[in-house]
């Protein structure tokens, strides 16, 4: 009865122009207490959010959100998910995830009556394609309206902005979310533990020649690959690499096949996913060997080199930190022996 | 539809005018040496420089190995012989080849539903091999029992065929407009298919794949691709010249057709499944390339007349010079990232083809008789 009022208040609601958040029921008592710090307000994609309290009933889009908020220890502030299956979970996150109801079975949000009906204090994604409303979805708008405010990490908010993402924005969406949370030790420790992997990074490679890095989601030609713009691009910089497309304009896009033949690169990254249900997409293995044959006379070719990068990390989340130590290690393996 | 049905055999070109037959072969010889040139330019440019001297070197010591071991030095890198040998010139050949079938099937496709608007998209045969594709590409080659995208896309090209003869023929007849009807009902069917397909897999990468693949692309040639189309279209363009009198016949109508003695349930038959094998032969290598093969058959009659002796020919060279065009555009304008074929046709063809429409009469222009 009370998701249909909520739905109710939410259909209502998109038709008329911006209103505050409705009241829920069953919160007031817990919450009914000012909390020192708040309201809060931040900036997300050029609007601003404002909380009178932290949010209690959130719901996750595509998973570097609830990793972030996992890592964050605000786990039990979930009340849904999306799916995730496409590769492994971050050490020790499984099990948080199994604990929190699944509302979608497809990495991402689910349509927007069940979305708007989930009754959600607040909605953490990190695209905007969960909220267009020619694929069913509920928009920013109509969930801001039903009380659920929207955050996009990594300012996603359009494909201009995907290509200005830097590093600095996940500590930014991680400060953002210790404010909005009242939590800000702990986004402050993550951020410090972030920075220091970082760092150590950082020195390790220093003194290093960077290494040649292709990033590609395969492709028989034009090659699905990333340029030289967003996060992709940064991470192989910050891990010691420079990028064999940095003056493709670009973050996930289409190369032609000679100009990866061009590029030389001496090593490659290639975007590790399943979609569907878990059933495989072209393996990792398969996208290499198809890089590996447009670049044939390329040094990556002859030592076969690649890593497999779950493409989680290729997105806004703190992960993109954790998988730019990965890429260093496996770039410069003499700088991380002891 | 067509201005007039009933025209004497000598209106509707069954018999050749003698005012042009004069300018047919030098024509055919400028529409060639236009191929050889935009084949030229499409080997010498492209995303990373390739010197002309050196573009051309690769090029001959390939084709002719014994020309350059007098002392002359081979004065390109491996990676300049891999993009000039394995990326362009596969992909130059490849763009005549489908520019060419793509224009002809169009050519015979108006005249066998004797409709101006028809296209080899028409009849549902390229969505049949779009679905055939969007399945490999978003569930991956095992969800087809291992098919490669190609081959999934000519069994969703076939499924199709089968479906529109099933739906259009009754007791073995074809009739023109249940053929469109069929195939038109047919491509809404498949494009929900594959658009259900892609709802469902919800990833965007896919997404943009799928979306790659319907609006065509040239990228992935490679020789062991072109031996197919090429034999398929060869055979098809000598039996369709062969047939140009009954073509001709059908084009003018049916009871021309039949008065002139052409079994004309069967000639459409073959005709149907003719220009189904090819569309799916080369929507299966190239994807959905659109608009080549309404408008190049207009432009050919715009400057030959409707006889499909002169038609088809001037079809096939048009549409590989068009086609070779437009994707020597569409690599190069925004290099190294490409764009689909169909926005650079649609891009290039229209103001063409509208100059063109401005210039002839208009009836001639949209009549295929």
């Amino acid at each position: 009865m009370r998701r249909l009022l909520v739905l109710a208040v939410a259909l209502t609601l998109t038709a008329c122009s911006p209103a505050p958040a409705p009241q829920k029921a069953g919160q007031e008592v817990e919450q009914a207490l000012p909390q020192a710090g708040f309201p809060v307000t931040v900036e997300n994609c050029g609007r601003e959010l404002t909380f009178d309290r932290p949010p209690a009933k959130v719901v996750t889009g595509y998973h570097p959100a609830l990793e972030t908020l996992l890592a964050l220890g605000l786990g039990d502030r979930i009340a849904g998910r999306t799916n995730f299956s496409e590769s492994p979970f971050l050490p020790g996150q499984q099990e948080g995830y199994a604990t929190i109801p699944e509302i979608s079975d497809t990495i991402m949000l689910p349509q927007k009556e069940v979305m708007l009906s989930q009754g959600a204090d607040f909605v953490l994604d990190n695209a905007m394609a969960s909220f267009d409303a020619a694929g069913g979805y509920a928009t920013v708008q109509e969930l801001d309206a039903a009380g659920s405010p929207v955050y996009i990490l990594g300012g996603w908010c359009s494909p201009e902005e995907v290509l200005e993402f830097t590093i600095d924005d996940t500590y930014a969406d991680l400060r953002n979310l210790g404010a909005i949370f009242g939590v800000p030790d702990r986004a402050d420790a993550l951020i410090g533990e972030l920075q220091g992997r970082l760092a150590d990074v950082t020195k390790r490679v220093a003194d290093r020649s960077p290494v040649k890095v292709l990033a590609t989601d395969g492709g028989r030609g034009p090659v699905n690959a990333y340029g030289g713009s967003g996060v992709t691009h940064q991470m192989i910089t910050a891990a010691g690499g420079t990028n064999v497309l940095a003056d493709v304009k670009g973050d996930y896009t289409e190369v032609s096949a000679e100009k990866v033949s061009a590029a030389q690169p001496e090593a490659i990254l290639i975007s590790d996913y399943a979609t569907l249900r878990g059933e495989d997409m072209p393996s990792s293995p398969a996208k290499a060997a198809e890089a590996f044959a447009i670049a044939r006379n390329s040094p990556a070719a002859k030592e076969q080199r690649y890593l497999a990068l779950p493409v989680a990390a290729q997105h806004p989340g703190y992960r993109n930190i954790l998988a730019i130590a990965d890429i260093a290690r496996f770039l410069h393996p003499d700088a991380f022996t002891p | 539809m067509t201005t007039t049905t009933r025209q004497s055999p000598v209106q509707t070109g069954l018999v050749p005018k003698k005012r042009r037959a004069s300018g047919f072969p030098l024509l055919i010889a400028a529409l060639a040496a236009a191929v050889v040139a935009s084949t030229w330019l499409a080997v010498s440019i492209g995303a990373v420089h390739v010197a002309l001297p050196q573009a051309w070197g690769i090029v001959a010591d390939r084709l002719l190995p014994g020309f350059l071991t007098d002392g002359t030095p081979r004065t390109w890198t491996p990676v300049q012989e891999q993009i000039v040998w394995e990326f362009r010139l596969p992909r130059a050949l490849l763009a005549l080849l489908v520019g060419a079938g793509l224009a002809v099937v169009g050519a015979v496709l108006q005249a066998l539903v004797r409709n101006p608007l028809a296209d080899p998209f028409l009849l549902g045969i390229s969505s049949g091999a779009s679905f055939g594709a969007v399945l490999v590409l978003v569930l991956g080659a095992s969800a087809l029992g291992g098919l490669s995208l190609s081959a999934a896309a000519f069994a969703g090209s076939l499924l199709s065929l089968a479906l529109v003869y099933t739906l259009a023929q009754r007791s073995g007849r074809l009739s023109p407009s249940r053929l469109v009807l069929a195939g038109v009902a047919l491509a809404y069917l498949f494009q929900a298919a594959y658009s259900f397909v892609l709802q469902l897999a919800q990833s965007g990468r896919a997404a943009q794949q799928v979306l790659f693949w319907l609006m065509g692309s040239l990228g992935g040639a490679r020789w062991h691709m072109l031996p197919l189309p090429a034999v398929v279209l060869a055979a098809g363009v000598t039996y369709l010249l062969l047939q140009h009198r009954p073509l001709n016949a059908l084009a003018a109508g049916e009871e021309t057709a039949v008065s002139l003695g052409v079994n004309v349930h069967r000639f459409r038959l073959t005709l149907f499944v003719l220009t189904s094998l090819l569309v799916g032969v080369l929507v299966a290598t190239s994807g959905a390339i659109a608009f080549v093969g309404l408008i190049v058959p207009h432009a050919a009659r715009l400057l030959v007349g409707a006889d499909h002796r002169r038609v088809l020919p001037v079809s096939a060279l048009l549409g590989a010079v068009f086609l070779q065009l437009v994707d020597i555009a569409a690599r190069t304008v925004n290099a190294p990232q490409e764009l689909a074929l169909s926005i650079v046709t649609a891009l290039f063809g229209v103001p063409f083809f509208l100059w063109l429409l401005r210039r002839r009469s208009v009836d001639r222009a949209v009549s295929v008789t």
